[in-house]
């Protein structure tokens, strides 16, 4: 939430009052912005119903909810990888021949079950909606697909990741229709808003530290 | 589920029409079809399913999102997915003897599987027309014009009509040379509108610098004449420059017309089907999320079906339509409120002839007139009348008292002989209105009383 603070102030949009309140809805009529803080996952969904022109939401659930939404900015901040993470003590579960079934927990059940289709592997792919690295512990799954950005939350439970579906960060979406009809205005923000993200990017060296949630 | 909760629901994806949205339906085809008409179009009634082999090529992307099923004999028959092949299949096999060009319309429901919780119908209904048979030029603006005077039509000028042109894509494409596979997947990051993706490709593709910033800023050409010129100027080869003047002449004709206000060039158009080969394009309304019509030319598909012919064509979304208009005009009610209905009620079973006589009487005037068979008293049939927003009631009785009861006592016009457009009077502003006095009706033995009470306020 800061970063996408940081950079709306970067843009020149206002921002008073966003920062650790519980509204949802914040409207800054002169500036000609609203703004909706909703759970990231649900991002993509309001941009494409059109009820928010704009969005910011991770790769991650972008490509887990396959929404048909137009992507116009990677904003290079909350990079993490979607890697699949397996019992520290079993580094090469899924590189031997004959590997069985295997029971996948995840919050990203269609990207884990379109990843193991391709490697070829039978999954049962177990959705969770959070605490996913408990899973292989207390036996609900052998595997599982998350998020890692610094890998301590998976070292603590005796986690390694072994495989990388995809790398994640924080991109600028929007509604299809609101694109062409808004296009000027759209255009404008999208720029100034690659441009904040570039001066960004240079300055930040290393991964960022949130999870994305 | 037992029994009972397979029999009383619906499968994923499709509806009931009830009688409001049935009607609103009904109300915007017949308004498209007489566009249509006015145009010489001409309808074509294709099947509710065919066999695989004859829609494939114009499935484009989604043979999986096809319904199939098998017929006896084990081929593979697929729920109709799309009008444009069909109708091209007809023309190619069963019209070509007479002189071209053709034009045909056609209304109908699609059916297709959608991604779950995408929350969209898998039985769509569209209303399109084909013009086959004419070149590039003049017929694309035709079916433009069509897009535009059916939009306004339906009152919606609060919509926008965008234009691209496959040239614009594919000849960039061309230009750099790239092969089968790299090219569908730029088509589909522009399709999408995955500028971010678009970016990365672009990055890692063998092609010059110049090439690659045309390429990269395709989907953000929209606007007007000023951008598409700034385009045909950028781009380098002469597919993409040939496909931005096509543009520029339909919205010639279009300003002509006085039909251009709400059309833009948009080259990030890029309809699914592979076999677009010219102008393309989509209109959307503000606040609906899937266009409400599309379409463009496509020279390829005839050959399929061993006929080459150019043909250019389009369709409207008749769901997203109604969205639209429900957004516009409130959603529609249950009942199909129809201003000119009556409801003619015996209070005595040995009325029911009569009232069936005098609704005959009134459906030859052209009023819907239904009589009441249900033994429901007056008060009943009162709240039934309010309830499915009829304009009129008539009791009959032979008893004068009751009829008197029923209407307070007031006087009032003649009765039901004047169609509700011409008849005088003031209107009450609140509750039925009891308008009509007490008098005996015409007919032989026994006279008959009537009260008519209006409804309308």
């Amino acid at each position: 939430m800061e970063e996408v603070l940081t950079l709306l102030q970067a843009v020149g949009c206002p921002v008073e009052g966003l920062l650790g309140s519980r509204k949802l809805v914040h409207d800054f009529p002169e500036a000609g912005w609203r703004y909706l803080v909703v759970r990231t996952s649900d991002v993509p969904t309001y941009v494409e119903y059109g009820v928010a022109d704009l969005g910011v939401v991770g790769k991650d659930d972008l490509l887990e909810e396959r929404r048909e939404v137009a992507e116009l900015v990677d904003l290079g901040f909350g990079r993490c990888r979607l890697a699949v993470a397996v019992p520290a003590g079993s580094r090469d579960l899924l590189n031997g021949t004959g590997i069985g079934r295997i029971r996948v927990a995840t919050k990203y059940p269609r990207l884990a079950e379109e990843h193991f289709h391709d490697r070829g592997i039978q999954a049962e792919i177990i959705h969770l909606r959070g605490s996913v690295e408990l899973a292989p512990l207390l036996g609900l799954s052998d595997v599982i697909v998350d998020l890692v950005s610094t890998g301590r939350t998976l070292a603590e439970n005796n986690l390694v990741a072994v495989e990388d579906l995809a790398v994640a960060t924080a991109r600028l979406i929007c509604n299809r229709v609101s694109f062409r009809l808004y296009h000027s205005r759209i255009s404008a923000f999208s720029q100034a808003v690659r441009e904040a993200a570039g001066v960004a990017a240079g300055g930040v060296a290393g991964e960022g530290n949130a999870e994305l949630q | 589920m037992n029994g009972l909760e397979y029999r009383t629901q619906l499968p994923l994806g499709v509806r009931d029409y009830l009688p409001g949205e049935a009607l609103q339906k009904k109300r915007i085809e017949d308004n498209l079809r007489g566009l249509f008409t006015g145009y010489g179009f001409q309808e074509v009634i294709p099947p509710g399913f065919e066999f695989y082999e004859a829609v494939e090529m114009g499935l484009g992307g989604k043979v999986e999102q096809t319904y199939k099923f098998f017929d006896r004999r084990g081929r593979i028959l697929v729920l109709r997915p799309d009008f444009t092949t069909p109708l091209a299949r007809i023309v190619a096999t069963k019209l070509g003897a007479a002189p071209g060009p053709w034009r045909l319309c056609y209304a109908g429901s699609l059916f297709s599987y959608q991604d779950p919780g995408a929350g969209r119908p898998h039985e769509t209904y569209q209303i399109g027309a084909e013009l086959i048979g004419a070149p590039e030029g003049a017929a694309d603006a035709e079916i433009l014009s069509l897009a535009v005077e059916g939009l306004r039509r339906l009152g919606l000028q609060d919509s926008q009509i965008a234009i691209g042109h496959a040239g614009c894509v594919q000849g960039i494409l061309e230009e750099a040379g790239l092969g089968e596979e790299d090219r569908r997947l730029i088509l589909g990051t522009v399709a999408r509108r995955d500028l971010v993706t678009l970016e990365r490709i672009a990055a890692k593709l063998p092609i010059s610098d110049s090439l690659r910033r045309i390429l990269v800023r395709l989907p953000s050409v929209v606007g007007g004449r000023d951008e598409l010129e700034a385009f045909a100027v950028a781009a380098g080869g002469q597919g993409a420059r040939e496909a931005a003047r096509v543009i520029g002449d339909v919205l010639d004709h279009l300003e002509r017309l006085g039909l251009s206000e709400q059309v833009r060039v948009d080259l990030g158009v890029v309809r699914d089907f592979a076999y677009y080969s010219g102008i393309v394009f989509e209109g959307h309304v503000r606040g609906v999320g899937l266009p409400v019509c599309g379409g463009g030319r496509y020279d390829r598909l005839l050959d399929q079906f061993g006929s080459p012919l150019p043909a250019t064509g389009f369709a409207f979304d008749l769901n997203s339509l109604m969205i639209a208009l429900a957004a516009r005009d409130g959603a529609a009610g249950t009942w199909a409120t129809q201003p000119f209905s009556w409801l003619i009620v015996p209070l005595e079973a040995d009325l029911y002839a009569e009232a069936a006589r005098r609704a005959r009487e009134l459906r030859a005037k052209g009023l819907i007139v239904e009589v009441e068979v249900s033994g429901k008293n007056a008060e009943a049939a009162l709240a039934y009348a309010q309830e499915r927003g009829i304009g009129r009631i008539t009791f009959l009785s032979r008893r004068p008292g009751l009829a008197d009861a029923l209407m307070g006592g007031g006087e009032g016009e003649i009765g039901p002989t004047e169609p509700p457009e011409r008849a005088s009077g003031q209107e009450e502003a609140a509750g039925p209105a009891a308008r009509s006095g007490m008098k005996p009706a015409a007919g032989p033995g026994t006279a008959v009383y009537e009260a008519v009470i209006d409804l309308r306020r």
